[in-house]
């Protein structure tokens, strides 16, 4: 299935076929990628969207976690009832309960509810507010976990409880995430759970039978950190080149131009903000002026970035259709979901706005060639990650989609837009090939599902740190990296 | 194409105008497939050992797949399930999930046997560029050719450039025209002038001054006669004058500009104050122009200074020009009053250029700096005096008055009984036409006696009253500026 080029067996194919002298009246080759189907599946995407004249801020958050509540609980049950209805442990028979707080002293059962984990080093408005009367040392805030002090918690729509026991313990959960829960309440009130279930991978579309003839690939690349300044990094040059198919030989060609979508996953942009000291200083003596002042200001704004990113997706697009995708450090909203970059941003691409260009939301997902795929920039995996011991970006990922969902933390700890109709982030489907962006380093498995979903987990790393790209096989999902190295120092 | 064109286009470029060649410029400039072009570079290679030896440099490019060296590439190793497939990693990696690694390495030629060994597998070998010297590390100075590359490219229908060159072609692919196009031709050099101007100075700056660049070269076009005629009168020499204006008849300024300007007419003011100016200013209008003629030529750092910059916007936008040129209509169509009063300024713009080619030793980086004010671009013609103007500063309104705003430095002392230094803004009133008039008057001589009248004008220049201030120099000024260039301008502004 690894279709790696064929080692040089005809004279052109030679590895140092380049390395020779050239000759006018040879044929070289061209090559056109295959035509092929690359949509934004709407129906979920839509949600993603907000229009500005439809935002509001007035509502409260609660809402966010009833929806998703509502829709999550039914699944669950359903899951539960199958594992633990007609069980009985202890002569005892289980039995579920409806609601948090029927839950009776010393009874077994299995309740459904929304996972809180009461953290202390999680940040917290209150905290902030008590800050501007005392002052507490600062906690480093890479993780919120603390497995001495955390509470788990299991909320719905009547109250609280708080949960206990080992099997608790050494699961991975997150706040916002729906799960079932087996035991019974202690006499202090905790309830001591014995089981566990989540929702489990929602049901997935069969893939089309591949036809063979061609490869067709899916590139994906997140970080790319294009600062625009002198020093930027060349294999980003290089990565261009390789898409556009002249890096190389024949076959590197070749195989660039099974390449039928690239996704651009977050981070296009280096993050160069003045940091808000110096813009403090800066505002010191000018604040009066500033007020005053139309338009943007050219002291503190930077546009190489842009530019630089513009020129090179607008060569980019000409050669292979492109999608970008926001992250944490691009500019658009920052709370979740993202909306698409502003094609204004980048003038010279937006010629190709609809055809070899589109700018998406983040998270996103497409159908291309009958792949489903479901990608973020990363944001939602980075903040399960301050929640949980260890450092399993996949496992993060895997937990995600069986909880079927793919921002559970959001609205907590991931900003997030209060949403009043549905939770968007809640997974109907299961993707073919689930992607989140920035994360440290290349990783990549399959899961199975118990109803033969396969998926594709992908941890995409900072083309800025690494200088990957990964190739994903539409239909084998067979996956490549190609790394770019500019120099022996990019290697180490 | 004929063989050896390449070796002379190559010998032209790396061994005489030293510049790094990639086998993709290459492949833009002599309209040869990238493969061709590849070899191009590898056969001169070759040749060049014994013709130009030591004075060409390759760099290799290497595909294929590394050795799995855990200390190198640890992380990725995952990878290199392939090589053992007997191992599964510890993961719960299902079955046949056997990742390839490619990569695509750079490398100088004195690495590349070194390189070569730590591949597994090797797919190709090429040149990737030659050189003068070695290149740094980052290779950064080969991200100039990847720029030209992108300016050849731009110009060429994508179809051709994928036959021509074997790029691959998205066929859905379609650019549009229209608006954002437009936009977009004015993309790809900014970062090119960057780089040669060394600027610090943030991209929109250069942007705006490229655009700038290209109104002047458009303007005296669409109204020639009003701008040539009007300033034969003038002198060529007066180009401080010219400098000032454009960016209070057209320029919007920012707090930046409102800084640098501000700077600039205090310096202006000082030159002013001089007693020279006084005598100046009672001369004829003939007798001006002339001292003005002088004073051009002897102090030719001052001119040189405007005319620098003048220069490097005009040579920047050259070379964009062509692509410019849809701007254009637009441009005419909007043309204001203001308008012809910049197609005065920049004809007279132009003319300082000849003067600068001959007379300027170059020192770009300050230039950039200093000229940032004119830089920062013209206002869209569109916009109309309104409230906008009035709330910034340096509007022009008639008769050349205006308002700027100066920081004014305030001593108090507080509740403590310390001293305490307050920066405050006001607003003031002055002329700029006066301002400019005497400076370029006063230059002969200011020279020489340059500390005295700083000292006098710094006192003069802290005004109590910002009003009184505003009266005092521009009824000083304002005797300076009664004939000649000012009452020029003022016949086009009212």
């Amino acid at each position: 299935m690894n279709t790696m080029a064929p080692v040089a067996s005809s004279s052109t194919l030679d590895s140092n076929y380049l390395l020779s002298d050239p000759r006018e009246d040879e044929s070289l080759p061209v090559f056109e990628r295959p035509a092929s189907s690359r949509a934004l599946i709407s129906k979920y995407n839509n949600d993603f969207l907000l229009k500005n004249t439809e935002k509001s801020y007035e509502q409260q958050y609660a809402s966010l976690y009833f929806l998703r509540l509502t829709v999550l609980k039914p699944r669950v049950s359903t899951i539960a009832a199958e594992a633990w209805n007609g069980m009985s442990i202890l002569n005892q028979r289980v039995k579920a309960v409806d609601r948090v707080l029927d839950v009776r002293q010393g009874e077994l059962c299995w309740i459904v509810g929304t996972v809180y984990m009461e953290m202390t080093l999680k940040p917290n408005i209150l905290d902030e507010i008590t800050k501007e009367f005392w002052t507490t040392a600062p906690i480093s805030k890479d993780k919120f976990a603390d497995p001495e002090n955390d509470a788990i918690m299991l909320e719905d729509e009547s109250g609280r409880v708080n949960l206990v026991g080992s099997t608790i313990k050494s699961e991975l959960l997150v706040t916002g995430c729906v799960v079932a829960v087996l035991g019974s309440e202690t006499t202090s009130g905790d309830f001591d759970v014995i089981d566990i279930r989540y929702p489990q991978l929602a049901p997935q579309l069969p893939r089309p039978v591949s036809t063979g003839h061609e490869r067709k690939c899916v590139a994906l690349v997140s970080g790319l950190e294009v600062s625009g300044d002198v020093h930027e990094s060349y294999e980003t040059s290089m990565l261009i080149e390789y898409l556009m198919g002249e890096l190389g030989g024949s076959d590197d060609s070749k195989r660039a131009s099974e390449i039928i979508h690239v996704i651009v996953a977050g981070n296009s942009f280096a993050n160069n903000r003045p940091s808000p000291l110096s813009r403090d200083e800066e505002n010191g003596d000018s604040s009066q002026k500033k007020k005053k002042k139309y338009g943007y200001d050219s002291s503190s704004y930077n546009s190489k970035p842009t530019e630089a990113l513009d020129s090179m997706l607008g060569d980019l697009s000409n050669s292979v259709c492109v999608d970008i995708m926001p992250g944490d450090q691009d500019p658009t909203n920052y709370s979740f979901p993202q909306q698409p970059i502003n094609p204004a941003m980048v003038p010279r691409t937006r010629r190709f706005l609809g055809s070899g260009f589109r700018s998406v939301s983040n998270p996103c997902w497409w159908d291309v060639e009958g792949l489903r795929i479901l990608g973020t920039g990363g944001q939602p995996i980075d903040d399960i990650f301050k929640y949980v011991e260890g450092d399993d970006r996949l496992k993060m990922m895997e937990y995600s989609l069986r909880w079927q969902h793919c921002a559970p933390t959001a609205p907590d700890t991931l900003w997030s837009y209060p949403f009043r109709d549905c939770d968007p982030f809640i997974l109907h489907e299961t993707p073919h090939l689930f992607f989140a962006g920035n994360q440290p380093e290349f990783k990549t498995k399959i899961i199975e599902g118990d109803d033969g979903q396969r998926v594709r987990l992908l941890a995409l790393p900072k083309f800025s740190e690494t200088g990957q790209l990964v190739l994903v096989d539409v239909d084998s999902l067979a996956c490549e990296v190609v790394t770019f190295a500019a120099g022996a120092t990019a290697l180490d | 194409m004929a063989n050896n064109q390449y070796s002379t286009f190559l010998a032209t470029r790396i061994v005489h105008d030293q510049e790094p060649i990639t086998y993709r410029l290459l492949s833009r400039e002599l309209k040869v497939h990238t493969a061709l072009a590849k070899r191009y570079l590898y056969a001169f290679h070759t040749s060049s050992r014994s013709l130009y030896p030591d004075k060409v440099h390759a760099t290799y490019l290497i595909s294929g797949q590394k050795r799995p060296i855990p200390a190198i590439s640890g992380d990725v190793l995952m990878s290199d399930v392939s090589s053992p497939p007997s191992t599964l990693p510890d993961t719960d990696v299902t079955h046949d999930d056997e990742i390839v690694q490619t990569i695509f390495e750079l490398v100088p030629e004195e690495e590349l046997e070194d390189a070569k060994s730590s591949f597994r597998k090797i797919d190709y070998v090429h040149v990737y560029s030659l050189e003068p010297t070695r290149l740094p590390e980052d290779f950064i100075t080969l991200a100039e050719c990847g720029r030209r590359v992108r300016d050849i490219d731009l110009r060429e229908d994508p179809e051709a450039i994928s036959k021509t060159y074997g790029t691959i072609l998205e066929p859905v692919a379609k650019r549009q025209n229209g608006q954002p196009g437009q936009f977009a031709s004015a993309q790809p050099n900014p970062p090119a002038t960057n780089v040669q101007t060394k600027s610090k100075a943030p991209l929109p700056k250069s942007e705006m001054k490229q655009e700038r660049a290209l109104a002047e070269k458009q303007r005296p076009v669409s109204e020639p006669s009003a701008s040539t005629s009007l300033f034969a009168l003038g002198s060529k020499n007066t180009s401080k004058n010219h400098r000032g204006r454009p960016t209070t008849t057209e320029d919007e300024p920012s707090s930046n500009t409102i800084k640098k300007e501000i700077e600039k007419l205090e310096s202006r003011d000082k030159k002013s104050a001089s007693p020279f100016t006084k005598s100046v200013s009672a001369r004829s209008d003939i007798t001006r122009v002339k001292t003005q003629k002088k004073s051009g030529s002897s102090t030719p750092q001052s001119s040189s200074q405007v005319s620098q910059e003048l220069q490097s916007m005009f040579s920047s936008s050259e070379d964009e020009n062509e692509d410019k040129e849809e701007q254009k209509p637009i441009k005419a169509e909007n043309e204001t009053p203001k308008d012809v009063i910049g197609a005065i300024h920049d004809s007279f713009i132009s003319d300082d250029i000849d003067l600068s080619i001959d007379k300027t030793p170059v020192n770009l980086k300050e230039e950039e700096i200093k000229s940032e004010d004119i830089e920062m671009g013209p206002a869209p013609p569109l916009e109309e005096a309104g409230t906008e103007l009035v709330e910034q500063s340096l509007k022009k309104r008639p008769h050349g008055r205006s308002r700027r705003k100066i920081t004014k430095e305030i001593h108090i002392k507080d509740a403590n009984g310390f001293l305490t230094t307050k920066y405050e803004d006001v607003w003031e009133s002055y002329s700029e036409l006066s301002d400019e008039e005497t400076i370029s008057a006063s230059r002969p001589v200011s020279a020489p006696s340059s500390a005295p009248m700083k000292k006098g004008s710094t006192v003069a220049r802290t005004p109590k009253d910002k009003d009184a201030a505003g009266k005092k120099d521009n009824g000083a000024k304002k005797k300076q500026a009664g004939g000649g260039q000012s009452s020029l301008m003022s016949f086009w502004k009212k």
